[in-house]
């Protein structure tokens, strides 16, 4: 579904990210894949990749929210390929606390790597793909930026913010055939949610209709359709991968 | 080839057909995007006062540069081409023959 198209995946040598980019791979996409702080993993994923699918795939370790970097990539992106077909802006942190406990660092933290992040690569990945007018730009939202959560005030602030920059970006974008769509996972089993303390954990698990935690497969599947041509009419969506989640 | 008097003239002319061939295609991507007549003072355009020239008109004015010379503009040189000679500048920064 994606074959010798280029994809940029951010935040992808774990969880739903690397799930990403493993399904992107598998169905013949030319990969970069970005990491924070670890060049040996980061290189290691990528090997991993190219092994395994036979798609050309390297890395980037750069921070999501700082714009030398992000400049970096897509000045490296033009370079090798000319062009981008898909970007998943999946990096993201989380740091729950409740209202009167959250630190400035962790309030500002969180906005730039979840929001503002996102914005500095759609903004750059849009160039590219006005190039080619085409392209298709998933952000990974989240079900507490649609619906809210307790503790999660700062979380949910920047993953709402997320999907008013899919909103907005669409419109701008359609006439170039650029879609930008948002997906919104509900509680997936990556080492992210892992962090929560066991009652919270279960607590979650029971309001899933569905009766199971998400798996990073099963949002990789979503944001597979959204950036492949079966999705070629749909922009300014935010789909939700949630098993019926209620919160 | 022995440096001569009439090959480094020769150079010198190829290299000015160059400069003027970009020139042109740097016209060619005002006229199609901006939508400025071929005569026009080139001087004079501005960002926000030539009429036609406003944001939409921009990116795909920034598009048409960058395919036609195979470049990648920053968003600060996006933001920064203001006016004709700003925009023979950055373009000849990206190690493109121009006389900005």
């Amino acid at each position: 579904m994606l074959k010798d198209k280029v994809a940029f995946v951010t935040g992808s040598t774990r969880g739903i990210g690397w799930a990403v980019a493993r399904t992107f791979a598998q169905q013949g996409a030319n990969l970069f894949l970005n990491g924070v702080s670890d060049q040996a993993h980061l290189d290691s994923c990528a090997g991993q990749i190219r092994s395994e699918f036979g798609v050309e795939c390297s890395g980037f370790l750069a921070d999501v929210c700082d714009p030398t970097s992000v400049k970096r990539c897509y000045t490296e992106i033009f370079k090798r390929y000319k062009r981008l077909d898909v970007l998943v802006n999946n990096a993201g942190i989380l740091d729950d606390a409740l209202l009167g406990m959250i630190p400035d660092a962790a309030i500002n933290r969180t906005i730039q790597v979840n929001t503002v992040g996102p914005i500095y690569h759609l903004q750059e990945a849009a160039r590219l793909m006005s190039r080619n007018k085409s392209g298709s730009i998933i952000n990974i939202s989240s079900i507490i930026g649609r619906v809210g959560n307790e503790g999660q005030a700062v979380y949910g602030a920047s993953k709402a913010a997320l999907i008013g920059l899919t909103l907005s970006a669409a419109k701008e974008l359609a006439p170039k055939n650029i879609r930008v769509n948002a997906v919104a996972p509900g509680f997936i089993g990556t080492d992210m949610v892992k962090q929560l303390p066991p009652a919270k954990y279960d607590e979650r698990v029971r309001s899933i209709k569905m009766g199971r935690v998400g798996e990073a497969q099963d949002v990789a599947n979503a944001v597979l359709f959204l950036a492949s041509d079966l999705s070629t009419y749909v922009t300014g969506q935010v789909l939700g991968v949630d098993g019926g989640m209620l919160i | 080839m022995p440096y001569t008097k009439s090959s480094n003239s020769d150079a010198a002319a190829a290299f000015l057909l160059v400069m003027t061939d970009n020139i042109d295609k740097l016209k060619g991507a005002f006229i199609e995007n901006v939508g400025v007549p071929a005569d026009t003072d080139w001087q004079k355009l501005a960002y926000g006062s030539t009429p036609g020239w406003d944001s939409v008109a921009h990116m795909a004015l920034i598009s048409g540069i960058e395919n036609a010379f195979d470049i990648m503009l920053s968003t600060d040189e996006v933001i920064n081409m203001s006016d004709f000679s700003k925009a023979k500048q950055i373009v000849a920064s990206h190690g493109i023959a121009l006389d900005a």
